[in-house]
Order: C-alpha cells, then structure tokens, then sequence
C-alpha cells in the first residue's frame, strides 16, 4: 500500500509539474496572455504602426473634405485614396490582433512543450536508472558472460545520452518560456477548456470569417477598390482609351482573384472544422487508452502486492501509462494549437 | 456583393443538398471542369479582343513608336515600326501559350482532384470493412467475458480496439467529405458520387523518348521563346543602327548601342542556364519514370502471386483445411494489392503528365 501512494505521488508529480525543473508558477491561460502581450517588445511596434496609420487615414479624409471632387484627380483625392487609406488602417488592426493571437499561440504551445519535454526527461532518468541498476546486478553476478557485460554498458551510455538530450532539450524549453513569461509563470493546462468540435457549426464559423480573414478582407476591398478606380475612370475617360481599359481589365482581376480567394476559405473552413474533430477523436481515444493502461497498472500493482508478478513487470506497466499520459498532452496540444489556428484565421472563438 | 450572396448561396446548397448531379465518366467532367474555368474564359476573352484589334492595336503601336524621343533618326523609326508589328503579333501567340499553359495544369489539377476523390472513397470503404470486423470481434470478446474465458483487462482492449476502427472509419469519412467538397466546389456543382462506378485509367500512358521531350521543351518553353522574341528584337535593333551608323553620330545612340548588345549577351547567357537547368529536371523525371514503370511492372508481378494465393486458398477452403474467415484475409489482400497498383498506376500517369508540361509538348497543338 505504501509503494501504491509512493508511485500515484510520483506520477501526481509528473502530470502536474515541476519534478525535475525549476519550480513554475501555473497561472490561467488569460492572466499568461496578459502577461506575455505586455512583455511582448513587437506588440509595442505594431502599435506604433497603427498610429502612423491613423495619422495618414485622418490626413487622407481631411483632404478629401476639402477637394472638389469633379475633376479627375479630385475624385482620386476625395474616394479613391481614403477608401485605400481606410482598408490600409483596417488591415493593420486586423494584422496586430492576429500577430497577438499568435503569440498567445505561442505561450500555449510553449507550455504544452514543457510540460511534454519535463515527462521526457522523467522517462529518460527512469530509464537511465534502471540500466545502470541492471548494468550493476550484470557486473555483480559472478557467471555473467563478457557479451552480457559490453550489452549492459552500451545500454548505461545509450540511456546516459538520451538524458542529456532530455534535459538539454528540457532547459532549452524552460528558457523560451521565460523569455514569453516572467518568473517562471506558466499556463495550467488543466485549466485549459477542452471545447467539443462537434459543437461548431459551418455556417457559425463561415460566417466569422466573412469579417476576420484577414486575406478575403484584402481581396475584397481589393476588388472594391479597383471597381471604385474603374468608376472615376469612367467619368473621364472614353471607353476604348488604355486607362479605361486598363482599369477594368484590373477589376475584372480584382473580381476573379476575390472569388477564387472566397473559393478557398470555403474550402480550408470545412476542413479545418473536419480535423478539428478527427484530433479531437483522437484525442479522446488517447484518453481511453490511457484509463485502460492505469486500470492495467492497479492491477498489477495488487498483483505486485500479492507476489504474483515481479517489480520488473510493474515498473514496465508503470512506464507504460507514463508514455500514455504524455501521449494524451501531445494529442491535447494538437487538437488545441488547431482550434487556436482556426481562431487565427476566422476569428471564431467559441 | 451579388457574386459573394451568390457564392454564399452555392456554398450552403453544398453542404445542405444532398445531391443535384449524378457524376459522368472521367472526360465528360473533366470538359465541364474546363469549361467552367474562369482563368480560361477570362484568357479566351482576351484571346478574341486581341484578334479583333489586331489592326487597332498595330497602327496605335506605330503611331506611339513614333512619338518617341529618339524617332527623328530614321534607323529608330524603322525599329520602333519592325518591333511594333512583332510586338502586337507577339502578344497574341502569348495569349495562345497561356491558353495552352493553363489547359495543360488544370489538367493536372482535375486529375488530382478526382483521384484523391477516388483514393479517400476506396479508403472509406476499407475501413468500413474493418470497423465492422472490429464489431463482430467486439460482441465475441463480450460474449467470451460472460462466460469467463476472458478477462476483463482483454476485454477493454478489445473495446480500445473497436474505437481505434470507428475514429479511422470517421476519419476516412471527412478526408472524403473535404474531397468531395474540394471537387464539387471545383466543378461549380453538387456531384453525386453514390453508386458511382470509377473511370480510372487502367493503361499507363505512352511515354515519349527523352530526346523528344528535350526537343519540345527547346522548340516550345515560353520561357525559351521569350528569350529568343527578345534576342531577335535586339538584334534587328543593332543590324539597324550599325547599318544607319547612328551608334556613333549619336550619344544617346552609342550607349544603346551598347546596352543591347550586353543586354544581348546576358539574355544569351540567361537562356543557356534556364535550358542547362530545365533540361537536368526533365531527365531527372525522365529516370524516375523509368524507375516507376520497373516498379509497376515488378508490382504486377506481386500481384500474381497475392492472386494464385487467394485461388490455393479457395480451394483449402472448399475443403475444409482453412476457415472461411482466413480465405477472406487473402481476398482482401489481394483485392488491397489491386488499389494499390491502380494508385500506382494514376500516380505513374500523373507523373507523364508533369513531364509532357515541363517539356511543354502541348504546345504542339493547333488552335
């Protein structure tokens, strides 16, 4: 009974957090985004940006409040240029809201990581430990053979290696982190909502994309644009003149490039939203497989207890559903960073 | 705003209708394919103005070269008259390349949709197969843990097992919605592909000899022949002004002189290593093509034996020394072998057809 609460410990430990690293604050994943956007230096650029983009909106209404727009060049002055001002201002919003949902992007990801390097590093030390034990029970039996001694030794520097990797990798991921978060904060994936794919609907997110993507926006403003250029055209110049022909055949472009980009929204939103759920189903499997392999641990556990198996037989089960629970925070962590991809695209959140 | 209401509409009658067309053979959907084609429309448009302003278009080129700066000289004049006409002739044969271009990827493209339509249809299938299978093999399990023959540590696997087939069987669901989706979107249309039989091509295509297609890609790249137009424009450029000697009256003349012939010389230059390049990527594909069709044919080979192993088979099960269950193994095996060979086979195809359009031997049709 007592290893029985040695091991849940252990593995408590693992699934949380904080065994082998540095010890991290978990924080929610709103008070991260907080956090990260405001220690984030490309987010104070990107604003910067958009205040020159304002200026430069405001000075091209401002102008176009005051030009006659009969000629030509006023009505390039009066509607042409501030419409593209407009869709310039509105573009650079829409960039700064999806460079910072990349970065909470990021911050997802990178936790997910360290959570998944920090059980690699737990498996690799198990690992190397159990070779090394073996290698010394090899080195102690008096009849063990030359082959068998070289096989152990290989196996002590092959897992020896491994670790190094893992914790080299392990610190690498703990520096990121802090470079995204300060004192050693980090989000509480067991706080992250696991929302149910099956709950979107295609017309929902459709529609959502209908206003954020950010690619169809452009297109169709765009095509608004050169329709709006082709209509001042056409107050000025004759029909079989080059800058009216010119000018449509560019809106026509305008036009054809804007269904075709609507074309593939349509398509990459059902897609999107039909590996959503394939991750998602995946992930869940991932869950049952995981139940199962603890169920299989208990029970030999209390076979353990009761001498039927040996410790090698359940430290194997026992590593078994640790490689499983890591499993289940990689498939978590796919099924997330794609619904976060969708947000960053659609801008549909649920 | 009405072509995007209208899309919105197409869009939902494409998800919410379960069908409107029922799919023809391969050819017929692939003329519909082209036929809706808005870039080809759009070109052919462009194509017939340019025909029917061949005249306007000259006498406007003329009447511009004309105006230019340099056209007081008469060594200008008859450049800017001679490149003018090549000019306005020139932009017509583009249009034609890019019609032909154009055909020939959209080709590909429609191939590649409907194969992958194909490809995901026969997977859903098969996996249905296997779901089932995992159906019945989970009532067995379930019916052996009652009476005590396993445990329940067997059984859950077993039940692992069953939704391991039903996530793949809906997971091969969607890959053939997203298909499907894909192509429909494509065709402009709702196609319905129940009950459909499939026109897949069951004949490798001819492939030509490497010469041919070294040949073609010289005589037709677009490339190529943008270098060569260009070449010649110059050279008519400097034939003019060395025969006028205003190369050396001139300053404005004697640097472009100069400049043409090291725009010359470059172009030279640019063409050869654009051929060099171009033609090391064609017999790489040329090889690999062969190196394909060994394979297909050792494929074959394959075949047969998966073949005379399912009639051995047959016969042990007739007899009774195999069940009938171990008898299908080797049928699927068997019938899995011939999906495979037909996906080689289209891949193979798929393969000529990249070949013939980096060669460019489409360009050989006449309009």
């Amino acid at each position: 009974m007592k290893k029985k609460i040695i091991l849940l410990v252990i593995i408590a430990l693992l699934i949380s957090g904080g065994v082998l690293g540095v010890e991290v604050i978990k924080i929610s994943i709103e008070q991260a985004n907080t956090l990260a956007i405001t220690n984030n230096p490309y987010v104070a650029i990107d604003e910067l940006r958009y205040d020159a983009a304002v200026i430069s909106y405001d000075e091209a209404n401002r102008i176009a409040s005051i030009t006659e727009k009969t000629t030509y060049k006023g009505q390039i002055k009066g509607v042409y240029t501030p419409f593209n001002e407009e869709t310039t201002l509105t573009l650079i919003v829409m960039n700064n809201n999806k460079n910072i949902k990349n970065i909470e992007k990021d911050i997802l990801n990178v936790s997910y990581d360290y959570y998944l390097f920090e059980s690699s590093l737990y498996l690799a030390n198990e690992t190397f430990l159990k070779a090394k034990s073996d290698y010394l029970e090899i080195l102690a039996t008096s009849d063990s053979i030359e082959l068998e001694k070289m096989n152990g030794e290989y196996l002590v520097e092959s897992s020896r290696i491994a670790l190094e990797n893992a914790e080299n990798e392990f610190a690498a991921i703990g520096k990121r982190l802090k470079s995204m978060l300060p004192d050693n904060k980090i989000i509480d994936i067991n706080l992250i909502d696991i929302i149910n794919p099956y709950d979107l609907t295609y017309e929902e997110v459709y529609e959502s994309a209908m206003t954020n993507h950010i690619t169809l926006y452009s297109s169709s403003r765009n095509m608004e644009s050169k329709e709006i250029y082709f209509n001042i055209i056409s107050q000025f110049y004759g029909e079989t003149t080059e800058k009216h022909i010119t000018a449509k055949a560019n809106y026509e472009q305008a036009l054809l490039d804007y269904n075709k980009q609507l074309l593939s929204v349509e398509v990459s939103i059902l897609r999107d939203i039909n590996n959503l759920k394939t991750k998602y189903d995946y992930l869940q499997l991932e869950k049952l497989n995981q139940q199962i392999k603890l169920e299989d641990y208990e029970i030999a556990l209390t076979q353990y207890e009761q001498g039927f198996i040996s410790l090698n037989i359940l430290q194997g089960k026992e590593k078994t559903y640790k490689v499983v629970v890591s499993l289940v925070s990689q498939k978590e962590k796919t099924y997330i960073l794609a619904l976060k991809d969708l947000e960053i695209s659609t801008g549909y959140i649920r | 705003m009405l072509k995007k209401i209208t899309s919105i509409v197409l869009i939902f009658l494409l998800i919410s209708l379960p069908l409107m067309a029922k799919a023809s053979s391969f050819n017929e959907l692939q003329v519909e394919y082209l036929s809706n084609s808005e870039q080809l429309q759009s070109l052919k448009e462009q194509l017939n103005d340019q025909i029917d302003n061949y005249v306007d278009d000259y006498y406007r080129y003329v009447k511009m070269s004309s105006r230019s700066n340099l056209s007081y000289n008469l060594a200008y004049l008859m450049i800017n008259k001679i490149t003018g006409k090549l000019n306005v002739d020139w932009n017509i044969e583009r249009t034609k390349e890019q019609l032909l271009t154009t055909t020939s990827s959209l080709e590909i493209t429609f191939r590649n949709l409907y194969f992958s339509l194909y490809s995901f249809h026969k997977n859903v299938n098969s996996m249905q197969d296997k779901y089932d299978k995992q159906v019945v093999a989970y009532a067995n399990s379930q019916l052996l843990f009652s009476q005590g023959y396993i445990n329940q540590s067997s059984l859950r696997v077993a039940r692992y097992t069953l939704e391991t087939a039903k996530v793949s069987l809906n997971s091969s669901k969607r890959n053939y919605e997203n298909a499907l989706f894909s192509f429909n979107i494509a065709m402009k249309q709702s196609i319905n592909f129940s009950d459909y039989s499939w026109d897949i091509e069951e004949t490798l295509l001819p492939v030509l000899k490497l010469s041919e297609y070294l040949d073609s890609f010289i005589t037709y790249s677009k490339v190529i022949i943008e270098y060569d137009r260009q070449l010649y424009k110059d050279e008519i450029k400097v034939d003019y002004l060395d025969g006028y000697n205003v190369n050396v009256t001139t300053n404005s003349g004697s640097i472009d002189y100069k400049q043409t012939m090291i725009t010359m010389e470059l172009n030279q230059l640019y063409k050869e290593t654009f051929i060099t390049s171009q033609s090391k990527e064609i017999r790489q594909l040329f090889f690999n093509l062969s190196q394909e069709h060994d394979t297909i044919n050792n494929y074959k080979t394959k075949i047969n034996i998966y073949y005379q192993e399912m009639l051995d088979n047959k016969a042990f099960a007739e007899k009774g020394y195999i069940d009938q269950e171990e008898y299908q193994e080797y049928v699927e095996c068997y019938e899995a072998s011939l999906v495979t060979y037909i996906e080689k086979m289209y891949t193979y195809n798929t393969h000529v057809l990249q070949l013939e359009n980096i060669a460019c031997t489409y360009m050989k049709e006449t309009f």
